[in-house]
């Protein structure tokens, strides 16, 4: 782990490049430019209040159904964004791993680092919606930075594997929408946790992103501090993923030049 | 800081088909595999500070492969590298270059893939902006640049690295001669920085006149290291005795592996004796080339018996310069002339034997009419004219390409091209009138099938 960050920061004025160039180049030539950060959980949100909400009448703890959702579904976006961007990343830019040598990591956390930028921009109007339905800031928000830690350690654990995997079997970056969107559905995002039986309970928040959704909903929206016992769990697995994950990606990244 | 690069005993090993689950996986876990080859192999060399060092080779030598491993894009099986100093390597650039994005924001981009600082770029800009003489398009995306404007800004950021080692693949191809003079000059300003520069070229005129030193791979191991010029001479020798007759130049043969050439020049030897040539027989070879057959047939004819003609002088001299030369074969007084219009009765003598091995696959029909006419003139009464001839079974009824196998590969004959293929009616035709009467052997052993034909003069003349 100290050996990942002292890459990232001996690299990060490339990081930095890559980041900012990536994002001006996706925003040229695009009307609503910065503004499709929102439009995918803001999108998800409308069809849930009505599918979930509306036909389904799902509880949602006592908040309204709209913040409700969103306060998850721009969480689970930012998990969506990176792992489909980073997974795939090494192979989408194996003319550059062939000719330039930086520490192939720098790919992953820059694909991170630019869903946590429109994971920003979706926050704002996670906090318009706040002062719209009148729901207070309490200082729990100050948990918000570390669950976003544990999220984010687990994010690139995730796509270290996927991503060095995915150069030898490319059937990581075809199989993992299909993943996303079964994991989306056993993780609390269109439903409080409430909903799933007691007896059910211990091994559904084995999803590490169970304790992370819950946690910023408890922030955010309840005002009281994230659940110790479901973080913690999210924190071992996160870390646990990480450790694994970029051993893998250490192994995998010598001989990467030479599968692809 | 003195630069420097050293190699040691330095291996690279890579599997050939690395597809399918189990080749990957076995790869992964270094399990040894018959489809591994030793891309280089135990190479050691230090290039030293001040220098500029070549690496030649033909394709697949291993040169690539050495600057991937010094760039650090690849590692090497064994040995060590001790690479000291920035290393920027201009192998293929412009892969960095982002499409969408202008000139002026590649800069930046590109710069910090290549290890620059936006400080350290900034002070740059300037000098990098004129050097790629790209001033009125920095805010044109990249993607409108022609390719040669694509490749002088990458090369213009790369070059602006101010690295310790430069490692350079056929950069010097890029742009037009006023651009490669800039560049030249800029190696050498970073010669006399006493920085390392490793050049990999194909162009030996360039490497020969810039490198001090050079290194020639020939399957990724080293064949001769020392001075540039050295080296390079060396090189072209090798390679010109390598090359095959003009008259055969299709490219199957150059690919070929010394020993199986070899093997097919003796097999041209044996066919002959079995044929009833004598060591006290005077032989004639059409289109003798670099003498890969002719060795074994001056080898085994009497002195002054063998005399070979090409069109291709500088065959003629790199046969007899390095291949009998190198057999101690000289003394055996071959006769050997250039010429392209088969004018053999200028040697005033007559031939029990005439061959012409891979000769009429390249000859449009005039031109074999012209040889067969000579060849009659100097064949004694009763001797035989063996010529090798890609056959055409059905003649003027198919003027289509006949696409044929040579060891799993397959290559195209024509009707009216080089590599042609003809019928036996053809040949018969054009024997009217004269005192040869053709017969095809057919397959005598040829590895691409190429057929015999023999030609006998009869013992009267009409």
């Amino acid at each position: 782990m100290i050996q990942f960050c002292t890459n990232l920061y001996r690299h990060r004025e490339l990081l930095h490049e890559l980041v900012w160039s990536n994002i001006k180049a996706r925003y040229k030539q695009s009307i609503l430019g910065i503004g499709w950060a929102i439009v995918q959980p803001l999108a998800l949100m409308l069809v849930s209040v009505f599918i979930f909400s509306q036909v389904a009448k799902f509880p949602s703890d006592h908040f309204p159904y709209p913040i409700f959702a969103y306060t998850a579904l721009i969480a689970w976006t930012l998990l969506s964004t990176s792992l489909s961007s980073a997974v795939p990343s090494l192979v989408n830019n194996i003319s550059l791993l062939r000719k330039v040598y930086f520490p192939r990591e720098i790919f992953i956390v820059t694909n991170i680092l630019i869903a946590l930028v429109d994971y920003g921009i979706a926050a704002v109007l996670l906090v318009g919606m706040l002062v719209f339905y009148r729901i207070p800031l309490h200082a729990a928000i100050l948990y918000l930075p570390v669950i976003l830690l544990i999220q984010l350690i687990f994010m690139t654990g995730l796509s270290l594997v996927g991503a060095i995997v995915n150069v030898a079997f490319r059937d990581i970056a075809r199989g993992l929408p299909i993943l996303l969107q079964i994991w989306m559905l056993a993780s609390p995002v269109f439903y409080p946790i409430s909903m799933i039986p007691p007896q059910w309970r211990f091994w559904y928040s084995l999803n590490p992103m169970v304790g992370i959704i819950e946690g910023y909903r408890s922030i955010w929206l309840d005002g009281t501090a994230p659940a110790v016992d479901l973080l913690a769990i999210s924190l071992l697995e996160a870390v646990l993923m990480f450790v694994v994950g970029y051993a893998l990606f250490c192994r995998g990244e010598e001989v990467v030049n030479d599968i692809v | 800081m003195s630069s420097a690069v050293t190699l040691e005993h330095v291996s690279k090993r890579y599997r050939k088909n690395l597809k399918n689950f189990r080749n990957i996986i076995g790869y992964l876990l270094r399990l040894p595999s018959p489809q591994d080859f030793w891309a280089v192999d135990d190479l050691t060399f230090t290039a030293r500070p001040g220098e500029i060092f070549g690496i030649i080779g033909q394709n697949g030598a291993g040169k690539s492969t050495v600057l991937k491993i010094l760039a650090r894009v690849t590692k090497q099986t064994r040995g060590t590298v001790h690479v000291t100093g920035r290393v920027a390597a201009l192998i293929e650039i412009g892969a960095g270059l982002h499409p969408d994005l202008t000139g002026e924001e590649n800069i930046f981009l590109y710069g910090a893939i290549m290890g620059m600082s936006r400080k350290e770029l900034r002070q740059k800009f300037d000098a990098i902006v004129d050097f790629s003489e790209l001033a009125p398009w920095l805010q044109t995306p990249v993607r409108f640049y022609s390719s040669g404007m694509f490749l002088r800004l990458a090369f213009a950021i790369a070059i602006h690295t101010d690295p310790d080692i430069l490692l350079m693949d056929e950069i010097l191809a890029v742009g037009d001669e006023p651009f490669q003079k800039k560049c030249l000059a800029k190696m050498d300003a970073y010669r006399r920085q006493n920085k390392v520069i490793i050049l990999v070229s194909h162009n030996l005129g360039q490497v020969a006149r810039l490198c001090n030193r050079a290194l020639w791979l020939e399957n990724g191991r080293s064949v001769m290291l020392g001075e540039g010029t050295a080296v390079v001479n060396a090189y072209t020798k090798a390679m010109s005795a390598k090359t095959q007759g003009l008259m055969s130049d299709i490219p199957w043969y150059r690919r070929e592996v010394d020993g199986a050439w070899d093997e097919l020049g003796k097999k041209q030897l044996d066919f002959l004796v079995a044929h009833g040539l004598q060591p006290h027989h005077r032989l004639l070879e059409i289109g003798c080339g670099s003498l890969r057959g002719g060795v074994h047939f001056i080898e085994f004819l009497a002195p002054g018996g063998y005399y070979g003609v090409d069109k291709e002088a500088a065959l003629l001299a790199a046969g007899k310069e390095v291949e009998l030369e190198q057999k101690g074969l000289l003394q055996k007084a071959p006769t050997l002339k250039a010429m392209d219009d088969f004018n053999v009765p200028a040697f005033g003598q007559t031939f029990d034997y005439v061959w012409a091995h891979a000769v009429f696959i390249h000859l449009s029909l005039n031109h074999i009419i012209q040889c067969l006419m000579n060849v009659d003139r100097v064949l004694k009464p009763g001797g035989k004219f063996y010529a090798t001839f890609f056959e055409n079974p059905e003649g003027k009824q198919q003027l289509g390409p006949r696409v044929r196998q040579r060891d799993g590969s397959s290559f195209t004959t024509y009707f009216s091209k080089n590599p042609y293929h003809y019928d036996l009616a053809t040949f018969r035709w054009m024997c009217e009138g004269t005192s040869l009467q053709v017969e095809n052997l057919g397959d005598w052993g040829h590895p691409a099938h190429q057929q015999m034909l023999v030609f006998t003069k009869r013992p009267y003349v009409r």
